[in-house]
């Protein structure tokens, strides 16, 4: 079964945005709100690095246990997805989060305003459909933020094969650091 | 978000608590039904306070009528659901105690409402059991209402200082409200001396106790506030604490202290006197600045304690910084 995941290589990024832009062009996001953000790491001084937050998909949400109306669900490829019809805003998730991922927008169709919205591995938009059976229009996994991403910073899927890539440039790494170049 | 909702639900829901559990010691003191007829007039604190509450957690849902039906939906492993559910029983409980008040056949204040008094006759004898259940369940709502804001993600306030600190609010001015109340019909109608003597020594007892513990959770919640085990969560402790006691909340939480336990404290301190020299109408004006000095010193005590909090979400990129 493949499991799905994030990862950013922070020796790759150059805070370019661009992962912001697709990520909100790709699902829909509305003013005032974002499932991706860009975060300074040592801002302002030498060696400032950069990293794109956005939700973890966590094997052991927090935000699940937390929420009080089973709104979000994880999937059995590890996706965490919420259903905003179930949910009543109440922002339990945003606490719960270590991640600061869920976010209650203000702005936007009305009848979304100030429920959870986040990162769904690109599976779910913004604006939410149904099935005739009542069941969330789920769509492949295929990050936008990761395919968007210029400088291949953003690696997203399947764990076992993001952690093979990243394994191998940080050996990369460690070999160029050995050898002085 | 806006805290208010949280500051008005946790206070008032609490509230209500303290004064369901001290119509229940006035039940208990009351010798006869003169002495109940006076304690009576106490026993309309409780729901409404609870009702204040519910509206006030529900204003802030972005769909308050459908988190009523669902938010008993994860009893599983969701603090909230429990909270949810804990507190719609406590407050079913509140009602059935009320109404075995204000509709006693003899004394209650709706006793002239028809039909109800009659249902509730035989029940009467049981007044003191379903206020002890229902005071059993209310301080299992305060368990339950702590557990749900001590989580992995909300750093400062996952500490024992937290139920403590419920603790404080609903017996220092849950109590207190009942007995302001009943101050203020004692000013008026002068009766029963010696039943309302006996409520105001056992407030006064309370109230100093819930100072005593107030003070000394204060000085642990900013003394041991930094005892996270991970850096993340010490580093969300640390950035609570510098909002207290040196940034935004630093005002609020020494008008807390000033008005909420000093105020408070020099108040109770007064009410002693009078209370041994039974001037009772001076007690009761004393008895009424107690309860406004806790009820406003409780506001603004759980204004800091929602304000001044730092997430864990809030501070991840300072702690990625120390690893990069």
């Amino acid at each position: 079964m493949v499991i799905y995941k994030f990862l950013h290589d922070v020796d790759r990024c150059i805070d370019c945005g661009g992962c912001f832009a697709a990520c909100k062009d790709s699902n829909g996001v509305p003013e005032g709100t974002a499932r991706i953000r860009v975060i300074r790491l040592n801002e302002g001084k030498l060696g400032e690095k950069y990293a794109a937050m956005a939700c973890m998909h966590c094997t052991d949400p927090a935000c699940l246990s937390a929420c009080p109306t089973k709104a979000i669900t994880k999937r059995p490829d590890g996706i965490v997805i919420n259903d905003k019809a179930k949910c009543i805003g109440c922002g339990y998730c945003g606490w719960a989060c270590p991640f600061g991922a869920p976010k209650y927008p203000d702005k936007g169709p009305v009848e979304l305003r100030g429920i959870m919205d986040k990162c769904t591995f690109c599976v779910v938009p913004y604006e939410q459909e149904k099935d005739v059976a009542g069941n969330l229009i789920q769509h492949e996994p295929k990050p936008a933020c990761v395919s968007f991403c210029a400088t291949k910073a953003r690696l997203g899927g399947d764990v076992t094969e993001i952690t093979k890539t990243y394994t191998a440039r940080m050996a990369g790494r460690l070999v160029q650091r050995q050898v002085g170049v | 978000m806006s805290h208010t909702a949280y500051v008005v639900f946790t206070v008032f829901s609490q509230m209500a608590v303290g004064a369901l559990i001290a119509m229940v010691i006035a039940d208990f003191l009351a010798k006869g039904k003169e002495d109940a007829k006076f304690f009576e007039t106490g026993a309309w604190v409780c729901v409404p306070v609870a009702i204040i509450g519910l509206i006030a957690m529900l204003s802030h849902e972005a769909r308050p009528i459908q988190a009523m039906m669902t938010m008993n939906a994860n009893l599983a492993t969701s603090w909230l659901s429990r909270e949810s559910l804990v507190l719609t029983v406590f407050i079913v409980l509140a009602v059935i105690y009320t109404v075995l008040w204000l509709f006693e056949p003899e004394y209650g204040s709706l006793k002239g409402i028809p039909l109800i008094p009659k249902i509730a006759k035989p029940f009467i004898p049981l007044r003191k059991v379903v206020g002890i259940i229902s005071a059993i369940v209310g301080f299992a709502f305060l368990g339950v209402s702590a557990k749900a804001y001590m989580m992995m993600g909300l750093p400062a306030m996952d500490q024992a200082t937290t139920p403590l600190f419920f603790l404080v609010t609903t017996l220092l001015v849950g109590v207190t409200a009942v007995a302001a109340v009943l101050s203020v019909k004692y000013v008026v109608k002068k009766e029963a001396v010696e039943p309302f003597t006996r409520l105001l020594w056992a407030t006064c007892g309370i109230a100093l106790v819930m100072v005593i513990v107030l003070l000394f959770t204060l000085f642990a919640n900013i003394s041991v506030l930094q005892t996270a085990e991970t850096e993340a969560a010490t580093l969300a402790q640390a950035n609570t604490l510098e909002n207290m006691l040196h940034g935004d909340y630093t005002a609020l939480f020494y008008a807390r202290v000033v008005i909420g336990v000093i105020l408070t404290l020099v108040c109770l301190a007064a009410l002693i006197l009078p209370l041994k020299k039974k001037d009772i109408s001076k007690a009761s004006a004393l008895t009424f600045a107690v309860f406004v000095c806790a009820l406003i010193g409780e506001l603004l005590g759980r204004a800091v304690f929602f304000g001044a909090n730092v997430p864990l979400g809030e501070v991840m990129p300072y702690v990625l910084s120390s690893i990069v």
